[in-house]
């Protein structure tokens, strides 16, 4: 086999991989080959609109576990490959040159144990940095039941590392993964989290210090191959940002690759889906909100025509409305159609001269949804009557506000669209 | 009032020289204009401001002394975007900067500084789009070559970036479109112009490596390969990677 047709075996093998981050680093260049910079570099998109950066590649396809929702399971009759620690380098090596890649993102199959695989992901990072003086983003999968001591070795030579948490739940990990368990895949998550606090803490007398993954770690799990709720989900990332100190929390839409009756029998990846579930971990990483308040025990579920940030605000016309040249940064974070882009640039522009109805687009803000949470020198922004419909369909995120105007009867009103009358009072 | 009108000869280093003089001279409503643009100077008869190293330097000076060092970034930044009538913009962000004595980037209800702020935005969001966008071929010489065509004239600042990131190997940036390059040896940057291929009747691209057809190929297997196909969103693709951009993208071909 070529070393083209392995590639094109563990690239296909890696794809379910969501992380593609580069960022997190600053490591300026040795003079050798490569250096990191903080905000990562994007460079490519494939056609499934995902962007590009790293060189993700599996060292290997042949695993001994079988897990229920995993192509490269050893119950599926797949073609097989396994690269050369020497090959993955050059690859590395002459994508980088011509700058295709920002780095490599390795992870592989368990062949033979656990310890056998991750000995071989660190030789390639060692390989990497030591013989080519490469500088560039290297980010390293900890394999679940690798020896401490080796992950911890891993850590020195990677940017990132991390472990997937793959189901959100014991029981479904019992179910779907039953050759992991969560004590193997929050062991070396243990490690990683020490290791990083460890080097934190010794790059703030020295700055020599050896450096641990100093992008830090990350983990994935499948959504919607378990039966687990958004709700819970939430609190499982909200537990993992607090307690492993995660730099992020990879949400991947289960992709129905295997025919087995332990799983929903699925046509398409509910991508929907992830995507709120995306936008609920920015709010939570970002924009300061808890697990508890976007979603509770009796709507476990995060609404799929609504954003998260709009769903909030509609169950609390009592935050509303905010005033524009007043409020905090934090209170502008909570209204719709204002990010934290926005919300900077609008804290920044009022300190020279107070605020027009007209300056808010020209700073990044979407009056589209922001006008029915606003005041702007205490006058209300959106004009005209503000139903309880109109607000609703002016708020569905790429819905057009005029094509759904004549059809307020389609859209539920729940108990909740009471407060919002109140907002509208304000006028 | 009095209308006056400074031409420069189209280079930063120039309009910074004519602003200078606009300063001491405090123009009440001074006019910018390159040597090509010369509607005005039809009109009222430009001035022509000759170019001194000088007073330019000495206005980024005192730009940096009351603004800060964002303030003399921002206003080259936005120099770089090439948009047509930028000057009076830029000049009065000068002149905000130096009465008011801080940085005015935040200033977005401004309208000169709301222009100098989104013309040095593209050009930064275009750099940043161009540090993972540019690809470099290998030739038979071992110099590796990047040729693409920016909207704007970041070739400087991205070489600058290429030469901390790819210090151990030769390159050159071209950029097709200003007939513009970079070349780097391994210890230092140097600028040049280039006749475009059409021009010069030079053959378009340099020969390449015995072993560069190889690794074109295997980026386009991965490129391939790393996509899930359940997941197929070509629009969102197109929309973070513009078509235009796509003719020197190696695996965007064939």
């Amino acid at each position: 086999m070529t070393s083209g047709e392995k590639l094109a075996i563990l690239a296909d093998s890696a794809k379910y991989d969501a992380s593609c981050a580069s960022s997190g680093t600053q490591r300026g260049g040795s003079g050798r080959l490569g250096n990191c910079s903080q905000s990562g570099v994007c460079h490519s998109w494939s056609s499934d609109g995902r962007c590009i950066s790293l060189l993700k590649l599996l060292l290997t396809n042949r695993c001994i576990y079988d897990c229920a929702y995993c192509a490269n399971r050893r119950s599926n009759a797949i073609p097989r490959a396994g690269l050369e620690v020497a090959e993955v380098v050059d690859l590395t090596v002459s994508f980088y040159r011509r700058n295709y890649i920002e780095g490599l993102f390795l992870s592989s199959g368990v062949e033979r144990s656990p310890d056998d695989t991750m000995e071989q992901l660190l030789q390639v990072a060692r390989e990497l940095r030591l013989r080519h003086g490469f500088g560039g983003y290297i980010h390293l999968k900890a394999i679940p039941g690798a020896d401490p001591a080796l992950v911890r070795r891993a850590g020195t030579y990677a940017d990132r590392l991390s472990v997937n948490i793959e189901l959100p739940s014991q029981e479904s990990l019992t179910r779907l993964a039953p050759q992991k368990s969560k004590e193997r895949i929050l062991g070396p998550m243990g490690v990683i989290s020490e290791g990083i606090a460890e080097y934190e803490a010794e790059r703030g007398r020295s700055r020599q210090a050896p450096s641990f993954a100093p992008a830090g770690q990350s983990t994935q799990m499948v959504v919607g191959a378990s039966p687990e709720s958004d709700l819970q989900i939430l609190h499982l990332s909200a537990a993992l940002y607090r307690r492993y100190a995660l730099k992020r929390v990879y949400y991947s839409a289960y992709v129905p690759v295997n025919d087995d009756s332990r799983l929903p029998a699925l046509r398409t990846p509910p991508l929907a889906r992830e995507h709120r579930l995306y936008q609920a971990d920015w709010l939570m990483r970002f924009y300061g909100f808890q697990a508890g308040e976007l979603l509770s025990p009796e709507t476990p579920w995060l609404d799929p025509q609504l954003d998260p940030k709009c769903a909030w605000a509609l169950r609390n016309p009592a935050f509303f409305p905010v005033e524009v040249n007043t409020a905090p940064y934090e209170r502008l974070l909570r209204v719709p159609g204002i990010g934290t882009r926005a919300a900077r640039r609008l804290c920044d522009a009022r300190r020279f001269a107070a605020l027009r109805p007209e300056d808010l687009a020209g700073v990044g803000v979407v009056t589209r949804r922001a006008q029915f949470f606003l005041t702007v020198n205490g006058r209300y922004l959106a004009a005209g009557a503000v139903t309880p419909q109109r607000l609703r369909h002016c708020l569905i995120s790429g819905g057009s506000a005029r094509a759904l105007w004549w059809q307020p009867d389609l859209f539920d009103w729940r108990a909740d669209g009471q407060g919002i009358a109140e907002v509208a009072a304000c006028h | 009032m009095s209308l006056t009108v400074y031409r420069y000869d189209g280079s930063f280093e120039g309009l910074l020289s004519a602003f200078a003089a606009a300063l001491l001279e405090q123009a009440a409503a001074p006019e910018f204009c390159p040597p090509e643009g010369d509607r005005a100077g039809l009109l009222f008869g430009a001035r022509e401001v000759p170019t001194r190293q000088g007073a330019a330097t000495e206005l980024l000076c005192h730009l940096q002394t009351a603004g800060g060092e964002a303030a003399p970034r921002t206003l080259a930044m936005a120099y770089l975007a090439e948009l047509p009538d930028h000057e009076l913009a830029m000049y009065e962000y000068c002149q905000l900067t130096l009465d008011r004595h801080e940085c005015i980037d935040g200033w977005a209800a401004h309208p000169a500084v709301a222009r100098v702020g989104d013309d040095a935005r593209r050009v930064s969001r275009e750099l940043h789009r161009f540090k993972g966008l540019l690809r470099f071929m290998e030739t038979t010489d071992g110099v590796y070559y990047a040729p693409y065509e920016p909207d704007h004239n970041i070739t400087v600042p991205l070489a600058r970036y290429f030469a901390e990131r790819l210090g151990g190997q030769p390159w050159i940036i071209h950029d097709r479109r200003r007939g513009l390059a970079v070349l780097w040896d391994g210890h230092s940057l140097q600028p040049g112009k280039v006749p475009t291929p059409a021009a010069s009747g030079m053959a378009s691209e340099p020969a390449l490596s015995a072993g560069e057809e190889t690794v074109q190929s295997q980026w386009r297997t991965y490129h391939r390969q790393i996509a899930i196909a359940s997941r197929a969103n070509p629009r969102l693709q197109r929309q973070c990677m513009p078509r235009r951009y796509w003719r020197y993208l190696v695996e965007m071909q064939g």
